[in-house]
């Protein structure tokens, strides 16, 4: 058949061929008939809307920082969950892993990889994730001012002018995780809550922590190792960013007690929290 | 002898690293605040600070206190753990406003919590340093000027009497350090309406703390299944 978005098809055979409604079995069919030229080869070129591709961006803070492994980690274990999903295809999800150093490079890197794809009309954004550092304004960069900054400071970016500003070209429905700290508290000032009221993030699900972050081998759990306490040990086992709460760290690498659950993530829409659970709902390895 | 000596080091560090996490400074506790400014000014002036924190009981709902840090030029002295965010709150005769920030620098080497109150065009401006290096660097959160009680309702949109009153208390009223106690900040109005709109069973889903569920307006048969259900988890 060749390339199916262009296909050619070969009438020839259907040359002198009558075919009647008037047949025996009463079975309905078309009835045409073809010129009698000989090789009459007429080329039909058949054209099939190409298949809109779908971004996913996973963003993680790449700075001089005790949690960089911890960022780095979780989110080659996202990708490496999206890759094995049963709806992945590789024609179709175009996957990236930027390391960033401001929070301010978010917007750019979505229009720029927007553009590698040929366009808004082309690909549009299915998942973001962004693993860093979090509070009640969002992911923090220690070490890189954002433009415009945060009310606070300038370790976070704006809402106004800034998140409220990206052009995501979210593909219906999508998803935003904020796996850092706090990201996702069921507050006036909670910042998962307040971006989902925004009009770029409009029938969004946007998902952030309710509670600090930590890491742990498995979604749904807090497990941990002394290795990885001590910030060595990554390369061994996948990493999410999960929930926790103070004073729980010797049970999460004790064995020999039940790990303590992962507290939920949070999840918006359109200014209302709609519900909670860990992540293991949408990123799990096992 | 020597290799048990180390063992225990090695056993002590390990113990406080796994303490760890993306709170670094959840054993630390915040330094106590300090303000800073012309005395004249400070004796006109009530400063109090709410510090937001994680609750293990309430994970992910807002719990803060109210501690005053100055009334009318005589400072008071707090520490807390674990502070997420802070909310200043302050007065200058009947003039007011509020500085909201993230408590950024928890986990670094000089932390401190200093306020620097200043005057400029009649307007009474506070701004916080987080890190002793930021002083020098002048950098970290800044209020705007203060406006009347009346004006910052009617800029932030409060318009609930019970909201006013909550405000014009946290503007004005002494808050005792030592005695007060975290608490479980009220739930917005839009999220209590998106759950009384649900059927039972997405509200058993919901996962409300059973202190929200209490003060809802919901059916006595609905808040007995709730109620059960938290028991049980």
């Amino acid at each position: 058949m060749g390339d199916p978005k262009d296909n050619k098809v070969n009438t020839s055979d259907a040359k002198n061929k009558e075919t009647s409604t008037s047949s025996t079995n009463q079975q309905p069919v078309t009835v045409g008939t073809t010129s009698t030229t000989e090789n009459n080869t007429v080329e039909q070129k058949i054209t099939r809307p190409e298949p809109m591709l779908e971004l996913i961006l996973l963003f993680w803070i790449d700075e001089d920082d005790s949690g960089r492994k911890m960022f780095s980690e979780s989110c080659q274990t996202r990708l490496q969950n999206i890759m094995k999903s049963s709806w992945y295809d590789t024609t179709i999800h175009k996957v990236h892993c930027p390391p960033i150093q401001a929070i301010h490079e978010i917007g750019p890197i979505i229009t720029n990889w927007t553009n590698k794809y040929g366009g808004k009309d082309k690909i549009k954004t299915r998942e973001i994730g962004v693993f860093s550092h979090s509070a009640n304004d969002g992911p923090i960069s220690y070490h890189t001012n954002n433009v415009p900054p945060a009310p606070g400071w300038p370790s976070q970016m704006a809402i106004t002018g800034g998140w409220d500003a990206i052009d995501f070209n979210w593909k219906y429905p999508a998803m935003c995780v904020f796996y850092g700290c706090n990201s996702g508290r069921d507050s006036t000032n909670g910042f998962a809550k307040r971006l989902s009221a925004l009009n770029n993030f409009k029938d969004i699900v946007i998902w952030g922590q309710s509670t600090s972050s930590y890491p742990s081998f498995i979604p749904d759990y807090r497990v941990t190792t002394a290795a990885r306490s001590m910030n060595i040990g990554w390369d061994v086992g996948p990493t999410y960013m999960v929930g926790g709460n103070g004073g729980e760290g010797w049970k999460a690498t004790s064995p020999s007690t039940s790990y303590p659950p992962a507290n939920p993530l949070f999840y918006f829409k359109n200014g209302v929290k709609i519900g909670g659970t860990h992540q293991g709902i949408f990123n799990d390895h096992r | 002898m020597i290799i048990g000596k180390v063992q225990n080091i090695l056993f002590i560090l390990i113990l406080f690293v796994i303490l760890q996490g993306c709170d670094m400074f959840e054993d630390t506790p915040e330094p106590v605040f300090k303000v800073y400014g012309d005395p004249s000014i400070l004796e006109k002036m009530i400063i109090n600070v709410e510090n937001s924190i994680n609750d293990a009981r309430y994970p992910g709902y807002p719990v803060s206190k109210v501690q005053t840090q100055l009334y009318k030029g005589k400072q008071q002295s707090f520490q807390n753990m674990v502070v997420i965010s802070y909310a200043i709150y302050f007065s200058y005769e009947n003039q007011v406003n509020k500085l909201i920030f993230d408590n950024l620098m928890g986990n670094k080497q000089g932390h401190i919590n200093h306020i620097y109150v200043f005057k400029k065009d009649d307007g009474i401006y506070l701004k916080y340093y987080g890190l002793e290096s930021d002083i020098q660097k002048k950098v970290g959160p800044t209020s705007e000027t203060t406006i009347t009680l009346e004006e910052y309702f009617k800029m932030n949109g409060i318009l609930d009497e019970q909201d006013q009153r909550i405000y014009k208390n946290r503007f004005f009223d002494f808050f005792d350090p030592d005695t007060q106690v975290y608490y479980l900040q009220p739930l917005d109005k839009e999220t209590i309406e998106y759950f009384k709109g649900l059927s039972l069973e997405e509200k058993k889903k919901y996962g409300l703390p059973t202190d929200y569920l209490k003060q809802m307006d919901l059916s006595e048969g609905e808040l007995k299944e709730l109620l059960k259900l938290s028991k049980e988890n």
